[in-house]
Order: C-alpha cells, then structure tokens, then sequence
C-alpha cells in the first residue's frame, strides 16, 4: 500500500467545484509534484490531504491509517510535516526554538507539571538532534538569533527544519520558491535532495517553478479546473500536449 | 407614652444643638485623642462620592460642614472648632481601603459621614477601632456594633410590619402590587411587604414580582398586568430609574394606582417628575421638611443649609443628622471627653433625636434589636408636585406603631 | 391571542432601541473591523450634551437636537476615525477591540467630570415634543418617548436604504461591507469610507442616546453600557454583517422580553433568573450555535484569533549590564518599601500595599491567557468571583481551614475556566472576547445575586488563615503567594506550554502543521489563567474579610484588561506593574487633588495606544528609554541591538 493514499477527494464551495473526485499515491521516499494553472486547485487540495479543509466525498489513508476526518494536528502526528507558500514563522521565538518546538511535540514529553517543576528544559538528546537538522540545513550559524532576523530563504529552511523535526514520513512543500531568487531556490533544491538521501523522506511539491519541479520531481499529477489531467513521470508529463496546452502555455 | 417619659428623662439630648458651646465658657479641658488640638476636633467620612448611578450620595459631607458651621459660629465645643478633614471616596467599594486610610492617615476623633451604597465592609475595621461613627445607615454590616451610630436603629430588610396594612386600609387601597429587581437586597425588601400583608389582610397582594432586570427600565408589560389584576397600590424595592419608569409607564396605560416609595424622599426629583406621582406616599426617615409648624430642629437645619448654600436632600439630611449625634455625644462625654466616652454616652441615650430631626432612637438596644417594640417613620404624600405630611396631625410628624400592635389599633403620633 | 400581540406591541419600542444600537455595531464593525464596544459611551456623550443644552441651558429641542446629534456626534465619530481607528486598519482585531474597551473605560468618566459636574440630572426630557403625550391604536397606547424611538428607527431604516441604494458614499459603503478586499482593489478610497461611517455609526450612537435618555430618571453611563451589551446579541444574530438582519435581531429581543415578561409567571424561579440574563444568555447561545455566524468566523476570518505577538520585551533585548542593574535596582526599592511597610507603616500602606500584590497576582492570569495565549478574556474579574465565593462559602459550609481551601477555591476557578473554554475556543478572537463578556454579565445577574454563591443579601465573611490575622503577617503571606505565582508563571512561560503557546500565536496554522493540538492546549491556559485569578480573588476576599460580588463585577474584567494592556501584557513584571498602579494611581490622583474617576480616563486612553504598541505603553516607553541609555553606554556594556525585521512571520495562508 502507498504511504499515502488520497481517494476521490471531492471539494465544493458554495455549488463551485473546485475538486472534482482526485486522487493521488505518494510511496515511501519518492519525491512527487503537483502542478497546475491559478485556481486549478492545488491548494485546495493540499489543504484537503493536511485537514484544513474538509472535502466533500473522498478519503485520505497516511501510512495504512485513515485520516480523512482527522484534525491538522493528528495528521502531523501521524507523520505528515509541511512548510508554507507564505511563510508561517513563529515570532519572537530564536531559530533553535523554532526546532525544539517540533522536536518536543514529536516526543509528546511535554507535561504540565514538569513545566510547573522546571523539568521542561530540552534534554541533551533534545538539543543534539536538533543541531543535528541545523547543521544539515546548514543553518547552525544562526542557530540563536531571533527568527526575525533572517532572509526570507533561510526562513524557509527554517521552516523545512521544524517540519523535519517532526520525523515526517511524508513533507508537504507548498511553492518552496515563491519569493526566492534563482540562487537561493538552486540552493534550497539541493538541500532539499541532502535532506532526502539522508532521511529517506518522501516530498511531495506544489510548485510553480517548473524548472524546479523538473530537476526535483521524479513524478508528476497535473490539475486543471479541480480535475486531474495527467499524472506520470515527469519528463513524459511535461512533455504532453495536453498539459503544454492548460498550463505549460500559459506561463512560458 | 412611656418614649416620652423617657426622652423627658434624657435632659437636654434633644436641645437645640445651637446652644452647644454654652457648657463650655472655661477654659479648654487638655484632651489627648486622635484629632483633637487644643483648639479644634477633626473627623473624617467614607462615602460613595463616585459612583455608576451619579447619585449625590457625598452631599452627606455637606450636611456635615453645615452643622460644623453652626456649632462653630457660636465658638464651636470646649473651645474647640470642628472639622471635616479629607472626605474620602468609597468609589467601586474600597470603603475598607478608605476607612484604614482614615483611621490611620487623617487623625481624626470621629467618623462622621458614612455612606456606603454597597456592602460596607469597613464597617468592623471601624468597630475594632471604637471611634465613634456615625452614617447614614443603609447596610446590615451597622447592625450589632455598639460605636456604630446610623440615622436609624439597625434595619431588617425582610421582616414584615403593620405600617404598609395599615396605609392600605386607611388609603382605601385594596389590592397590591409589589415590584423588585433581581438584586438581593431589592428582593428581601418586597418579601418583607408580602410577609405584612399576609400578616395584616387588609388588601391582597395583586401582582408580584421580583425577577426585574436592574439597567432595563421597560415594565409595560408588568404594568400592563398590574392592570388587569386590579393594583391600586404599588410598593416597589427600586431605585429612581424603576420607580419613574413606573410611574410614566401606569399613566402611559391608565392604570390608577398610587405608588409607595420607600426611598423616594428627593424634592429636586419630585420638582421635575411630581406629575406622575401624584397622591403617591414616599417614606420619610427623618422629620420631613414639610411638617408644619416646622419643628425647631428642622428650621435649624434648613436655615443652615441655606446659609451654606446647599440645597438640601435625603444625604445632606444624614449628614447634619450624623453631625447633631456626634455633638450629642461630645456634650455626654464632657470636657475630658475621650471615643470611648463619647461613645458610652449616646449608648446610654434612650431616645436620640439627632437635634430634633428623629423620631428617637434607643442606643441601649437599637444596635442590635430588629424588633424594637415600636417603629414610628415620616410619610409625605405627593400633591401638585410637592411634598405634603401624611397620616398625621399637625405638628406630629412620626406615625408609630407598636409592633404587636393589631392593624385596627390607632397609631400614635409623635 | 391578544395578550400575545399586546405583549408584541409592548416590546417594539425597546427593541428598536436595541435595533439602532445593533445596526451601529454592524456598521463600523463591517466597514472598519472595529467591534465598538464604546458605542455605549458614544450615547452617553451625546445624551449629556443633549441634557446640559436643552435642560439646562434651556435651548429649543430641535435646535440642541440638530447640535447635539447631527453636528457633534458625526464630528465625535469622524475624530475617533481620524485619531485613532483609521490607524488600526492593519491591527488585528483583538487590537481593535481593546482601543474601543479603552474608549468605553474612559469617556464616561470625561463627560461625566468635564460636561455633567456634580449636580443631579433629573428631568431628562426627549426629543419628542411631549415625552408624555399619549397616542392610542385601539387598546395599545404610545407615549411620547416611545414615539419618538419608533419615528426614528422607521426613518433610520427608510434613509439607510435610500443611502444604500443610491447613494455614492451608500454604494461604496456597501462595497465594502460586502467585500472589503473587493473594493481595495477597485480603488475605492477606504478612508473616505472609514471616515463616513464612523461619523454615520456615531449620529446613530448620539440618536440612541438622546432616544435612551428620558427612559431613565436621570443620567448614568451605567445605563447605556447596560443596555450596549445586551443588544450585541441583535447584532450577533446579524453575524456583525447584515443591516436588515440588525434590525430584525434587535426588534426580536425587544419582543422576546415582553413575551418573557408576559407567559411567565411573574414570581417564579424562572421568571428571575432568564428574564434579567436573556440579552446575555441569547448572546452566548447564538455566538455558540448560530450557523451564520460560525461559518463567518470559519471562512472569512480565520486567523482572528491570532495576535500579532509584540516585539521581543526590554528585559529581553537589554545587555546584561543593564539587565543587571535593573534587577539590582528593583530588589533594591523592593525590599526598602517591603521593610518600610513591615516596620513604619500605617495600616492604610499596608492595605494598598496587600491591595497591590492581591491585584497583582488577578492580574498574573491575564498575563497568562492575554499575554501568552494572546486571547483578550474579559471575564477575569468573575473567575476571580468563583475563586472568592467558593472560598468563602467552603470555610463557611465544611469549615475547612482557610489556606487550603484559597487552593480549593482555585481548583473550582480553573474548573470553571476549562468548562467555559470548550466552547469558547471554537469562536476565537473577538468572538471569544465578547462570549467572555456575556459570561461574565450572566454571572452578574443570574449567579451572582444567589445566597449559595454570594450568601446574597448576606456576604459571606472569610477569616484570615490562624497566624496571619495581622496586616503585617498577612502582606508578607500575600508577597509569598505572589512569589510561588509569578515562579510558576515564569516556568510555564519557559516550559513546553509556554513554547506552545508562542507557537501558536506566532502562526497557528504552522503551529497545529508541527502537531501542536490548539484546543487542548488554550483549554490549559484558560484553566491555568482562571486558577490564578480564583487564587487571587479568594485571597481579595480574605484581606476584606468577606467575598463581596460588587468586587468583581463584569466592568472590572474590563477595566482589569485594560489596566493591564495599557502597562505590559505579557510580562510577571508587567501584572505587578498593574498590581501596583491599580492600588497606587488613586492615591496618587488623591495627591494631586483630583477625583480618583480620572484613573479611568488615564488607563482607559492608555489601552487605546494597544494597537501601536502591543507590548504595552510602559514597555514601550522602557524601551525608548533603554535606547537612549544605551546609545550612553560605553560599547561593551550594551546589549544586542534589535536588528530591522525583513520576514514576515505569520499571516493568512
């Protein structure tokens, strides 16, 4: 069975189809894309897979548990990590923190009275992964100045390394290079490539950068209008007429 | 009349206070007490000077200062002059906060003018302190404290009395309508009306209620029902805004009912809205203003408050009251006088007039006794807009009943 | 059937006034965002300008009414626009709604010292021309105020459709009621639709006031804050977005109290305790099941309970040296006042002083729900309440002793806060604070007055715990109890709660994508925050002696939130800075010589500045100083300077 399994999924707003019965596989370890025109959908759908929006009919099963109706949360815990299009930071908290956060709610140690105890400082093995990821990330370097503080493509690292922390087998990327040069999107390519080889975690990518999507994306699914119009490896993808026609020619 | 005996007995208590300094002409005693130089006395008061409703309950200092002024314009007592130094404010219920702060920061002999509207919880810092109080007596926290001395003996707000069966019957009035809010205080008021009529059946209670919303004057629907239960006598447990609202809303529907307006004694309010409470009765809890010929005491006050350019209401009233007792006392205690002794002297009073504006109060039982064996009280009735002596011949402003005292049984006047 | 329609009748014309108050709600709250909760005070302006010009002064009714509603009351709205709400577009709308608590806080008090003075407003006379001429419609009569409420509601009604529909400025406005995201695009001029109906929602503010007034026997800002509150349900009911939804809401609780007032039997328990609370209960109940209200909560302001978090606190970008020197300094005044109050002072320091750390520990739960869970609770002051009756009543009832029982009482508090946080939490932003409030009048009306909660007309009294019957004993018990809260504050803050809690404000959509379950942990900070508060209420009641309900009345929670956003939410430093300035700004004002009202005016205009500065105006003000010290110091002594903020944290997905 796929890790993750997206069946039918069904979207309506107010009599408006905005996803019409789409379904996705994501295996273990691969690395997928989803793309397509403005309001095609995308993220509806991918507010759908992470429970911010319920859908109308269909089902999501993430590592043989179904999760259609669970909350964001629960689906987090089960091991879905995300990072956002815009981005999502947690102000006033230091860079370390932002991955200690993710780290103590994976181990779900967090406790009321340790907190009341003063217990609730991170363990040395807390504070080794989480530099373990920093350094991975390569962001070691700032490791403690405030979030504010940092470019926008090191906040998205930041982002990717709280989503990490949480162990996911399964990250979720919504447009990675929104807002980045083409220096900065080479560079979070390849650290994302790092990430994977060394955590064997699967990515799945909305993406408008089609050149980012064709050096990172082994396979693709194209929306149009809440409906899949194909889906395959990516060069064969890229290469249809049909998907040259929806989308293809509208942004090149 | 055993309460005139009694009084008789009690010498000059009820003298007319003008005549304060004329025990007095030697030499200044040397008093070591709080507040007391050799030439003046200082006292203080807590009061709700602000407050959500804008009600002038702080006039009561002015009462104060006006008889300070008289006694001061004839040499003030033992040679010394009083004063009223930092009237302080209660505000949202700090009167603790502020009775501490007077015990302990203004140097003060005595308390005069307290008014706290809502519980006065510096009620026992005060008793722990045995200064010698005196307010206007609106909460049940004055009740069993012996140097606590209010403008009436200590209140039981739920108990039922023979007055209101007896105003009924004399007025004709036959069937009631009793109006509370949803506020304790207001509700225990208008069980203690029940509790008389069930006692005393000279009319029926009509139409009862005490589920009002205090802040949401609309009662036409409850005036509407008063109407067709027949009310010809409403008593309400309100303030101003209830018992207005009612008024306006009975003439709105014709319903013709006079009102019993236990608090209502306010000629700046009656000026303005007199035409909707005419033939009503209002309580009184002093000599009312309008008794004629005007008793001593009353002339004494209203011609002082004139002088101080006051006009003169229910809180000034406690406040000259509160005043007249605590000279009362000083004259008891004599040129040595000291708290304790100024308090053991008008506990030994059997019947405190305040200078003639009280019915007399007996201070060896009234801190604690809820059921003295008689209880006269002032009622005006309302015409043209006016206030008019009610139930009582000339020259007698208090009605008393005896508490035992059948419904049939004739008053007393005093 | 006729009683029916009588009792219809007879609700009209208060649910009109409820209608005009809800239609001003909606209008700034869909053109401005701004939830205005000093509309109360807006009437309140207007019908004292209106008493003093008219009564007083003797001026013509049409002319004073001409003044007072249609010059003053569009120029009151179009200052507050121009001064302060034009500013907080971008604020969040907790933001928002603090300014206008501030407003609510403040004004009264203005117009009461400066327009009212101290001499009694009886007479209070309508616009009508005889408030008291009657009108009759077969068996129902009208007098003339009420008269004068139903013409203008009609009118009010007949020129905000023609405006609406005709209008330029009407159809802009409806643009922007519609979809304000819309008309920015459309080049619409925002500020000239601000700055309309702001001054159109204040003319219906200065209309209701003058309609209000001569239904009362004298004027009291208390009346119309009352009544403010009770018509929010109407505007609720409207989902804070339809006109004609307003009206209909208000004129249906006018009518729903009347028939209250007419089916049930006058007497009865239930008769007491749902007729006094129903604007608040049906507030509540709608805020909790009205579909069209929730899904405009859900789909078009989904992020309303996320504040933005302030700038990172002094004590937190100062260097050491001066972090040093303040804490040095502070135990330094510290202990000189602690010891000054333990051996010279009178019993009256003492008290401000125990009145000081008793409200500094009350206001330690508002650093924990407004501070770090960045949610504006305006029920504090009744959580207090539950604290305090369930002491008092426990020691009186089992008898138990008292400083276990101040943990009871505690217990009962959190209990209570987790309970009301359930569903609470569901609403989010100003939906939470105005359920909060409608918590805490119901308690006022319907709990409150119960002998088994206050003991009724008979509080209950509290002893002092054996050993600390003194003052003395007793602030130094007080300054320990502090001590343990302000110790457990800080671990939270420190501790995986709190690192949650700033998640969550921080971005709460990224906060629930690491796995954080949002409910579960607000639900702790509510229970921890109304523990707190029951602590602090329980020990208030045992320093007076007795747990009396005008202690903590609803116009405390506000007054509370505002004393404490006005100085430095988010800090143990900041409540006792509260604590302090609660106890000691009257004495202060005492000194000075004028009326302890005007602290309501100088917290009240404080909490205005909360949208600019979130971290509080003290903070603020520290950290300008902060900058100015340290640009003296040499080199090495400074801190780490805040750099500039390039990346947007937080924000709508």
């Amino acid at each position: 069975m796929s890790l993750l399994d997206a069946v039918n999924i069904t979207k309506r707003f107010a009599g408006i189809t905005a996803l019409d019965a789409v379904s996705m596989q994501v295996e273990s370890g691969e690395s997928v894309g989803l793309i397509g025109p403005n309001g095609a959908g995308k993220t509806t759908f991918f507010n759908c897979l992470l429970g911010m929006l319920r859908p109308d009919a269909g089902s999501v099963t993430f590592d043989e548990r179904d999760l259609t109706r669970a909350p964001v949360y629960r689906r987090a815990r089960a091991g879905i990590g995300r990072t956002f299009q815009r981005i999502e930071l947690f102000a006033g908290m230091s860079v370390r923190d932002h991955l200690l956060v993710a780290e103590r709610c994976r181990l779900g140690t967090g406790r009321f009275w340790k907190d009341i105890l003063n217990l609730a400082a991170p363990s040395g093995d807390e504070k080794a992964r989480v530099l373990a990821t920093l350094e991975l990330l390569r962001l070691d370097d700032v490791a403690d100045a405030p979030i504010e503080s940092l470019s926008l493509g090191r906040g998205r690292l930041v982002e990717v390394g709280r989503a990490l922390m949480t162990e996911p087998k399964l990250l979720l990327l919504d447009e990675p290079s929104s807002g980045l040069d083409a220096s900065e999107t080479a560079a979070l390519a390849d650290t994302l490539r790092a990430v994977q080889s060394e955590r064997g975690t699967a990515v799945l990518l909305v993406e408008h950068d089609v050149e980012f999507v064709r050096t990172f994306a082994r396979r693709l699914y194209v929306l149009d209008f809440g409906t899949l119009i194909a889906t395959g490896a990516t060069a064969a993808v890229l290469g249809s007429a049909e998907v040259r026609k929806a989308y293809l020619g509208e942004t090149v | 009349m055993s309460l005139a005996l009694v009084a008789a007995a009690c010498g000059n208590a009820s003298s007319s206070p003008g005549k304060a300094n004329k025990q007095n002409d030697g030499k200044n005693a040397t008093v070591d007490q709080p507040g007391v130089t050799k030439d003046t006395i200082s006292v203080g008061g807590v009061a709700s000077i602000t407050n959500a409703l804008n009600a002038p309950y702080g006039d009561i200092f002015k009462g104060v200062k006006a008889y300070f002024a008289m006694v001061n314009s004839t040499g003030g007592i033992y040679g010394r002059k009083l004063e009223v130094v930092t009237p302080r404010d209660d505000g949202m219920v700090n009167n603790l906060k502020e009775v501490q702060g007077m015990l302990s920061e203004d140097n003060v002999f005595a308390a005069v003018g307290l008014a706290t509207i809502f519980n006065f919880n510096g009620a026992a810092a005060l008793s722990t302190a045995g200064i010698p109080s005196f307010g206007w007596n609106l909460n049940e926290e004055w009740t069993g404290k012996s140097n606590l001395f209010g403008n009436s003996g200590a209140l039981c707000l739920g108990c039922d009395g023979v007055e209101l069966p007896w105003m009924a019957k004399q007025l004709h009035k036959t069937t009631i309508g009793v109006l509370a809010y949803n506020v304790a205080d207001s509700k225990a008021c208008a069980e203690g009306v029940r509790k008389s009529f069930d006692k005393f059946k000279t009319a029926q209670v009509g139409f009862y209620t005490d589920s009002l919303t205090f802040g949401t004057p609309d009662f036409s629907v409850e005036v509407g029902k008063m109407k067709q239960a027949g009310v010809d006598f409403i008593t309400t447990c309100m303030d101003t805004n209830g018992v207005l609202a009612i008024a306006k809303e009975a003439r709105k529907q014709n319903l013709d009912a006079i009102q019993y307006v236990p608090n209502g004694y306010d000629q700046s309010f009656m000026k303005v809205n007199g035409q909707f409470f005419e033939g009503s009765i209002v309580r009184v809890p002093f000599v009312p203003f309008e008794t004629r010929p005007v008793p001593a005491g009353v002339a004494e006050y209203l011609k002082w408050m004139k002088q101080q350019r006051v006009t003169p209401n229910e809180y000034t009233t406690y406040g000259w009251i509160n005043a007249a007792m605590l000279l009362e006392g000083l004259k008891g205690a004599g040129p040595n006088f000291t708290q304790k002794k100024v308090v053991d002297a008008l506990n030994k009073l059997k019947n405190d007039t305040a200078g003639g504006l009280l019915d007399g109060i007996d201070w060896t039982t009234q801190h604690v006794e809820k059921r003295t064996p008689e209880a006269c009280a002032a009622f005006v009735k309302v015409v043209n807009s006016k206030f008019v002596p009610a139930f009582v011949p000339k020259g007698k402003p208090f009605l008393c009943f005896k508490r035992d005292q059948g419904v049939n049984v004739p008053p007393t006047y005093k | 059937m006729t009683d029916f329609i009588t009792y219809v009748i007879q609700g009209i014309p208060f649910g009109c006034v409820f209608a005009l108050v809800a239609v001003g709600l909606v209008l700034t709250y869909k053109t401005s965002g701004v939830f205005n909760l000093a509309f109360g005070a807006q009437a309140f302006v207007a019908a004292s300008l209106y008493y003093v010009l008219h009564v007083r002064h003797g001026w013509p009714t049409l002319l004073a009414f001409a003044l007072v509603v249609l010059v003053i009351s569009p120029l009151l709205g179009l200052l507050l626009d121009v001064l302060i709400f034009r500013h907080l577009r971008t604020a969040s709308p907790i933001a928002k709604l603090v300014s206008s608590l501030g407003l609510l806080v403040a004004v009264p008090e203005i117009v009461t010292i400066l327009v009212l003075g101290e001499s009694s407003t009886f007479g209070v006379v309508g616009i009508w021309w005889n408030d008291n001429a009657l009108y009759r419609f077969s068996d129902y009569v009208i007098d003339g105020k009420e008269m004068a409420i139903i013409v203008s509601t009609l009118l009010v009604v007949l020129l905000l459709g023609l405006l609406f529909r005709f209008a330029p400025i009407g159809l802009r406005m409806r643009a922007v009621v519609e979809s304000p995201r819309m008309t920015e695009l459309a080049g619409v001029n925002a500020d000239r639709v601000s700055a309309f109906s702001w001054m159109l929602s204040s003319l219906l503010a200065g209309l209701a006031g003058v309609l209000l007034a001569p239904l009362y026997a004298s004027l009291a800002p208390q009346n119309f804050t009352t009544l403010l509150i009770a018509a929010i349900a109407a505007a609720a009911f409207a989902r804070l977005t339809s006109i004609p939804m307003a009206l209909v809401g208000g004129l249906l609780l006018g009518i729903i109290q009347a028939l209250l007032s007419g089916y049930l039997p006058p007497a009865s328990v239930i008769a007491q305790s749902v007729k006094p609370t129903l604007p608040f209960a049906a507030l509540f109940l709608l805020l909790l099941f009205w579909p069209g209200l929730r899904s405009a909560i859900q789909n078009k302001d989904p992020l309303s309970g996320v504040d933005p978090p302030p700038d990172p606190s002094v004590a937190v970008t100062r260097g050491r040296f001066l972090t040093n020197a303040t804490r040095v300094s502070g135990v330094v005044v510290g202990t000189g006042v602690l010891l000054w109050l333990l051996t010279a002072a009178t019993t009256y320091w003492i008290g401000i002083a125990t009145t000081a750390v008793v409200l500094s520990i009350v206001f330690l739960s508002i650093t924990v729900i407004t501070g770090m869970a960045g949610q504006v609770s305006l029920c504090q002051a009744t959580f207090a309440g539950v604290g305090a009756f369930s002491t008092a009543q426990i020691v009186k009832v089992l008898g138990l002793s008292v400083l276990p029982t101040l943990l009871l009482g505690a217990a009962v508090a959190a209990v209570v806060g987790a309970l009301l946080a359930v569903p609470m939490l569901r609403l989010g932003g100003i939906f939470l604070s105005l359920g909060t409030l409608a918590f805490a009048v119901m308690f006022d009306t319907l709990l409150a007055p119960l002998g088994w909660v206050s003991g009724g007309a008979h509080p209950v009294s509290v002893p002092r715990p054996i050993g600390f019957v003194d003052d003395r004993p007793f602030l130094i018990l007080c300054v320990v109890v502090l001590a343990i809260v302000s110790v457990f504050v800080i671990f939270i803050r420190r501790g995986t709660t709190g690192r949650y809690l700033t998640a969550l404000r921080g971005s709460e959509t990224a906060a629930r994508s690491i796995g954080i379950n949002p409910t579960r942990i607000r639900i702790l900070a509510f229970a921890v925050s109304a523990g707190i508060a029951g602590l602090g209420g329980g020990i208030l009641a045992v320093q007076k002696g007795v747990a009396v309900k005008e202690d903590f009345g609803y116009f405390y929670g506000l007054f509370f939130v505002v004393l404490v956003v006005t100085l430095m939410p988010s800090t143990v430093e900041g409540a006792i800075n509260a604590g302090v300035g609660f106890a000691l700004v009257p004495e202060v004002l005492k000194l000075v010589g004028v009326s302890s009202s005007w602290q309501f005016v100088l917290f009240g205009l404080g909490a205005i500045t909360y949208a600019r500065h979130p971290e509080g105006v003290l903070e603020f003000q520290k950290g300008k100083s902060l900058a100015a010290i340290q640009k003296r110091l040499p080199a090495r002594l400074r801190g780490p300077v805040p750099g500039p903020t390039p990346v947007p944290t937080g924000g709508a997905d």
